[in-house]
C-alpha cells in the first residue's frame, strides 16, 4: 500500500510545479526535489511516479527528452510544455480552494 | 485547434507506440535503469557499499514489471495491444474464481438458450410470415349461429357453391375436404395416406405452383372417376425417395390405379400433413356434396384488394340466410388463415414465451447481484489501480472487456444450448404443433439473445462502473464499511427475483395439478390391457360385412385375447356427432338433443370394459336384418329421458360423421341397453350424452370404410397382441393395411400429450427458477455475511449470543423473501388468468397451489439464508475484529 495515498490525486499537481521551478529533470530528480522541498513530509513513491510521468506526457502538459546530466549520465529529462503551463495554473487555483476550506472547516472546528 | 492538433500527436505516438513497442519497452527499461542507478549512487555517497546500494534502490522502488506494465499501458494504442492485455486480465481473473466465472456462464448460457429456443419456435409458429403469397388476404370461412349453440361450423358443399357463384368480394373461393385416409398397396406393405381434396381454383387461390409437372386441369374436375393425383413435398421425399421421374408413375390408391401428375413444394402453413392430393369436384359433383347439412368443407377466400374482412362477413352473412332451413341468426365468420392454423396453440405458446422470458429476467437479476457483489469485494484492487496511475476509463473498459468474456461465454454456451433444445423440440413435439416443418434456431431469437448478451455486457460493466464515481479514499473504506448502502441493491434485486420465481411456481404447480387430476380422472373404461389399431378399407358397400366379420374373428382368435371388437370411435381421443329424435314427443327442428355417436360391433364394451347399467349389449344378431336397436350411455339417460327407464323407449339418429351420405329420415330405433358413462370425446371433457350402433345397422354403409380394432387381453402387453392380429389379418387380406397399433394408455398419453409437454416444461423452468433464486440468495447473503463480519464481531464481543445474529439474519432475510412472496402472488393472480385454457378441474386461484408456492419458496429463501448465517454466528469475535 503507498503511503500519503490521500495525495496520490494531487501528484499530477507536484509534478507540474517542480518542472515550473526545475525547467527540465528526470524522474529521480522530480521525486528528490519533492521530497526536499517539503523536508521529507510527501515523499512520492517512485512506482507511480513514472506512470504519472507518462500518462501528464500523454495529456500533452510535459515533454521528454533524453540528455546527458551533470554526472555523466544518460538520463530521460521532462520539461513543462505551455499546455502544461495552462494545467498547472488550474491546478494550482482548485488546490487552493481545497485549502481553504479545508482551512476554514478547521477553523471551525 | 491546439488541443486537436495536440490530441492527434499523441495519437500517433500512441501508434507509433503500438508498432514499436518492444522499442517502448526498451525505452522504459533505460529509464528505469537510469532511476535506479541515481539512487544507488546517493545511497553510495552517503556510505553504502555499492551492492547493498543497488539492492535498497530496487527495494525502494517496488514492482518493475508492473509498473512497466502500468506505464507502458500509457504508451499503447487501447485497441490494439491493451485490449489483449485487458483480455488476459479479464481471464486470469475469470479463472481464479472458478466457482464464479461456471455459475454465472451456466446461468446466463441456461437462461438464453432456452429464451432463443423458446423464441425461435414462437416465431416460427407464430410470427414468420405465411409461405403463400399474400397470406394475409387468405381467409377460412366459417359460420356460427347462436341458436344453435354458438359452436364453430364447418362449410357445406351448396354453401361453398353459394358463396363462390354469389360473392362479389373475393378473387377466389375454394372448398377442401381437409383430410381423409385412403390405403396405398402395391408398394411394400400395404400403408395408409392422408388425402386431401380441394375444389378446382384452390391451387390459384392459394398461388401455390407445382414443384414438378402440374396441377389438375379443368377436364380432370369434370370427371367423377378421375384417377390422377398430386403428392405433398413430403411424401414424395420421404415415401418416393424424390424419385426425379416421379410424374406419370402409378400407383395403387383405394384399390385403383393412379397416376401421380404433379408434386407440390413444401406447404408447411397449410395441409402440412397431407400426403397426397385428389379432386373436389362440384359439377357433376358427389351427393354428399348436395347436402346442405352436411358440413365438413373448410372454405378458404382470397379477399379482393381493398375489401375488409368485415364487408366480406356481412355479403356471406346474407348469401347464408337466403338458404331454406338455416338458422335465421347465423352468421358467417373470416378467420385469418394464420389464426386457422395456430389458433388452437397460440394461448400454449404466449405462455410458454412468457414463462421463458420470466426465466431470463431471474439470471439476469441473480447475475447482476453476484456482479454487483463481485465487483465491491474488488473496489479496493480497482482502487489501487486508480493510484497508480490507471485512467477511470482504462479500469472501465477493463471491466467492459470482463463483462463481454463473460456474457460472451454465456452467449455461447446459450447458443449451443438453443440448438439441442430447438433440435429437442423438433424431434418430439414436431406432430403437436402446426408449422414446425424446418424449425431452426431463427436469426431473430439469435438476434435477440446477442441482444440480450449486449445489454448485459453493458450493465455488467456499468455496474462497477458506478462504483468507481465514488472517490478514491471512499473506494478504499467502501468494501469494508458500507454495508448498509450495499445491501440495499440485492434487496432489490433479491425481492424481483423471488416474485419472478413465484409466478413461475404458481404456473407450474396449477398446470402439474391438472395434469394430476386429470391422471386420475375417471375414464369409464379400462385401458390397460386393451390395444388398438385403425384399418382403412375401399368397401363402401354390404361387400364390408364379411371382411369386417373376417378381422374380428381373426382378432378374437389371437391366444390371450378374450375381447376383439370394432368402432369408428377412438376413447378419449374422438367420436362422432349425432342428432336425436323422439318417438313420444315432438321434436323441434334446430332443437335436437345432440349426442356423441359410434357405430361398434358387438363386444365393444366388453373390450374396453365399460359396465352395462341395465338393459343388454348388442350381439351378433343385431345385424342389417334385425329390428335397429340403440344403446345409450347413463348421462343420454339421464339427459334425454330425466332418468327414467330408457329401455324399450325409441329414438332415430340422424349420423353428423365427416362426408355422412344420407338424406335420408333416419331409422326408429329400440334402446336395447344402458352402459355408464366413458370419456369418450377426450380425456379432459366430461361425459356428455352419447348413442352407441350396431356398425351392421348403417344404412350408408359408410362406417365400413374405416374403422378402429379394438383387443382386450389377459397379458401385460397389449401391443404384442395387435401385432399377432395384424399378422392374422394380413395372412386373410394381404394387402391391408394394420395400422397405428397403440395400446390405450398410450392413446391417452397422446390425447394429452400438449398438456403434459406444458405441465413439464412449465415444471423445468420453475425448478430453474426456483435454483436460481436459491443460489441469487445464497450468494448475496453470504456477501453481506462478509461485509458485517466486523458488526457481528462487535455485537458479539458485547455480549450478543449466536442465536442472536442467526435471528437477525433471518429476519432480514425473511422480509426480503417475504416481500417477493406477496409481490409474487400479487403478479400471479394477475397472470395466471392465462392459463385457465390449459388447467383441468382446477381454478386459476387454487389456494393449495399458491400455499404450495409460498411455502416451496420461503424453504429455499430461508434454507439460502440459514447457511451463510449459520457459518455467520459461528465466528470467534476475536477473528471477526481481526480480520478488519
Amino acid at each position: 500500500m503507498p503511503r500519503n495515498d490521500a495525495l496520490q490525486g494531487t501528484l499530477d499537481l507536484l509534478v507540474l510545479k517542480t518542472l515550473a521551478q526545475l525547467d527540465a529533470m528526470h524522474g529521480f530528480g522530480i521525486a528528490l526535489h519533492i521530497q526536499q522541498v517539503t523536508s521529507g513530509a510527501l515523499r512520492v513513491e517512485e512506482g507511480s511516479l513514472y506512470p504519472a510521468l507518462r500518462r501528464i506526457e500523454h495529456e500533452g502538459w510535459i515533454a521528454s527528452e533524453w540528455k546527458t546530466s551533470e554526472n555523466n549520465r544518460r538520463a530521460k529529462y521532462y520539461r513543462l510544455t505551455a499546455a502544461g503551463r495552462k494545467q498547472l495554473a488550474r491546478e494550482e487555483q482548485s488546490w487552493a480552494q481545497v485549502v481553504k476550506g479545508v482551512g476554514a472547516l478547521l477553523r471551525y472546528a | 485547434m491546439r488541443a486537436s492538433l495536440q490530441r492527434a500527436r499523441s495519437f500517433a505516438a500512441r501508434l507509433v507506440g503500438a508498432l514499436h513497442s518492444r522499442r517502448i519497452d526498451e525505452d522504459i527499461d533505460a529509464e528505469l535503469q537510469s532511476h535506479l542507478e541515481m539512487r544507488a549512487e546517493l545511497l553510495v555517497a552517503r556510505g553504502s557499499s555499492h551492492d547493498d546500494a543497488l539492492n535498497e534502490a530496487k527495494r525502494m522502488f517496488g514492482n518493475r514489471t508492473y509498473l512497466k506494465e502500468e506505464a507502458r499501458g500509457q504508451e499503447l494504442l487501447p485497441r490494439v495491444e491493451s485490449l489483449a492485455q485487458d483480455l488476459r486480465y479479464g481471464l486470469r481473473l475469470l479463472r481464479r474464481n472458478p466457482g464464479f466465472t461456471v455459475i454465472v456462464v451456466l446461468m446466463l448460457g441456461l437462461g438464453m438458450g432456452l429464451n432463443a429456443a423458446m423464441f425461435s419456435v414462437f416465431h416460427q409458429v407464430l410470427l414468420a410470415p405465411l409461405q403463400l403469397p399474400h397470406g394475409d388476404r387468405l381467409y377460412m370461412v366459417s359460420s356460427h349461429a347462436r341458436s344453435v349453440g354458438d359452436a364453430r361450423r364447418a362449410m357445406s358443399g351448396p354453401e361453398f357453391r353459394d358463396f363462390r357463384d354469389q360473392n362479389t368480394v373475393f378473387t377466389g373461393v375454394a372448398a377442401v375436404i381437409p383430410t381423409f385416409a385412403e390405403s396405398w398397396t402395391g408398394d411394400g406393405e400395404p400403408r395408409t395416406v392422408n388425402c386431401t381434396s380441394p375444389t378446382q381454383d384452390f391451387f390459384n387461390v392459394l398461388g401455390v405452383r407445382p414443384l414438378m409437372g402440374r396441377t389438375f386441369s379443368a377436364a380432370e374436375y369434370a370427371n367423377l372417376r378421375n384417377t390422377s393425383l398430386i403428392l405433398s413435398y413430403k411424401f414424395w421425399k420421404t415415401q418416393l425417395g424424390g424419385d426425379p421421374h416421379v410424374i406419370g408413375r402409378v400407383i395403387n390408391l383405394g384399390g385403383d390405379p393412379s397416376t401421380i401428375i404433379g408434386v407440390l413444394p413444401p406447404m408447411p402453413d397449410l395441409y402440412s400433413d397431407a400426403d397426397i392430393w385428389v379432386t373436389l369436384s362440384t359439377e357433376p359433383s358427389w351427393d354428399f356434396m348436395n347436402w346442405r347439412a352436411n358440413k365438413f368443407l373448410d372454405v378458404v377466400v382470397r379477399l379482393k384488394p381493398g375489401v375488409t374482412p368485415q364487408v366480406a362477413e356481412q355479403q356471406l352473412t346474407t348469401i347464408l340466410r337466403r338458404a331454406d332451413g338455416e338458422p335465421t341468426d347465423v352468421q358467417a365468420q373470416l378467420t385469418p388463415v394464420r389464426d386457422f392454423v395456430v389458433g388452437p396453440i397460440k394461448r400454449q405458446l404466449d405462455i410458454m414465451m412468457m414463462a421463458v422470458a420470466l426465466v431470463l429476467l431471474v439470471t439476469l437479476l441473480n447475475t447482476a447481484a453476484m456482479l454487483l457483489a463481485h465487483s465491491i469485494k474488488r473496489a479496493p484492487e480497482l482502487a489501487v489501480r486508480l493510484g497508480l496511475g490507471a485512467s477511470r476509463a482504462r479500469i472501465r473498459r477493463q471491466l467492459l472487456v470482463e463483462g463481454v468474456l463473460l456474457s460472451g461465454a454465456g452467449g455461447t454456451l446459450g447458443i449451443v444450448l438453443a440448438e439441442i433444445v430447438v433440435a429437442a423440440i423438433r424431434h418430439y413435439s414436431a406432430a403437436s404443433l402446426p408449422r414446425m416443418d424446418g424449425l431452426a434456431l431463427s436469426g431473430p431469437a439469435i438476434a435477440v439473445s446477442l441482444g440480450v448478451v449486449a445489454l448485459s455486457a453493458v450493465i455488467f460493466a456499468l455496474l462497477p462502473g458506478t462504483l468507481l464515481q465514488l472517490d478514491l479514499a471512499a473506494a478504499f473504506r467502501g468494501a469494508r464499511t458500507q454495508t448498509g448502502r450495499a445491501q440495499r441493491p440485492f434487496g432489490g434485486l433479491i425481492v424481483a427475483e423471488i416474485a419472478c420465481a413465484v409466478v413461475l411456481t404458481v404456473g407450474a404447480g396449477l398446470l402439474v395439478r391438472s395434469f394430476l387430476r386429470i391422471q386420475s380422472v375417471p375414464l369409464g373404461y379400462q385401458p390397460e390391457r386393451t390395444v388398438s389399431a385403425y384399418l382403412r378399407t375401399n368397401y363402401d358397400s354390404t361387400d364390408g360385412y364379411p371382411f369386417w366379420e373376417n378381422v374380428l374373428g381373426a382378432a378374437a382368435s389371437v391366444p390371450g385375447a378374450t375381447a376383439a371388437a370394432i368402432s369408428d370411435c377412438v376413447p378419449s381421443a374422438r367420436a362422432a356427432s349425432a342428432i336425436v329424435r323422439f318417438a313420444d314427443r315432438p321434436n323441434v327442428p334446430g332443437r335436437e338433443p345432440s349426442t356423441e355417436g359410434c357405430w361398434i360391433s358387438a363386444d365393444y364394451f366388453k373390450a374396453l370394459g365399460v359396465p352395462l347399467i341395465r338393459g343388454r349389449y348388442f350381439s351378433d344378431h343385431d345385424d342389417a336384418a334385425a329390428p335397429p336397436v340403440v344403446i345409450i350411455n347413463a348421462e343420454a339417460a339421464r339427459r334425454l329421458f330425466a332418468g327414467e327407464n330408457a329401455i324399450g323407449r325409441r329414438i332415430a339418429v340422424s349420423y353428423l360423421s365427416l362426408g355422412s351420405r344420407s338424406t335420408a329420415e333416419p331409422r326408429m330405433r329400440e334402446i336395447v341397453g344402458v352402459v355408464s358413462d366413458l370419456r369418450q370425446r377426450a380425456v379432459d371433457l366430461p361425459p356428455g350424452p352419447a348413442v352407441y350402433m350396431p356398425y351392421g345397422q348403417d344404412e350408408t354403409y359408410h362406417v365400413l370404410n374405416s374403422m378402429n380394432l379394438y383387443i382386450r387381453g389377459t397379458g401385460a402387453d397389449p401391443v404384442a397382441l395387435g401385432r399377432s392380429a395384424r399378422e392374422k389379418i394380413q395372412a386373410l387380406y394381404p394387402n391391408q393395411p394394420v395400422e397405428r397399433i397403440r395400446g390405450m394408455r398410450e392413446v391417452i398419453a397422446t390425447s394429452i400429450a400438449r398438456r403434459t409437454y406444458a405441465a413439464l416444461a412449465m415444471t423445468g423452468f420453475a425448478v430453474l427458477a426456483l435454483l436460481l433464486c436459491g443460489l441469487g440468495i445464497y450468494g448475496v447473503v453470504s456477501y453481506v455475511m462478509q461485509q458485517r463480519t466486523r458488526e457481528f464481531g462487535i455485537r458479539m464481543a458485547l455480549g450478543a449470543q449466536r442465536s442472536d445474529v442467526l435471528i437477525d439474519v433471518l429476519r432480514r432475510g425473511g422480509v426480503l423473501v417475504g416481500t417477493g412472496l406477496v409481490l409474487g402472488a400479487g403478479l400471479s393472480l394477475l397472470v395466471t388468468g392465462e392459463l385457465s385454457q390449459l388447467l383441468f378441474e382446477t381454478g386459476a386461484t387454487d389456494p393449495t397451489v399458491y400455499l404450495g408456492t409460498a411455502l416451496v419458496l420461503a424453504a429455499t429463501g430461508m434454507l439460502a439464508c440459514l447457511l451463510p448465517a449459520l457459518r455467520a454466528s459461528r465466528l470467534d469475535p476475536r477473528s471477526a475484529l481481526g480480520l478488519q
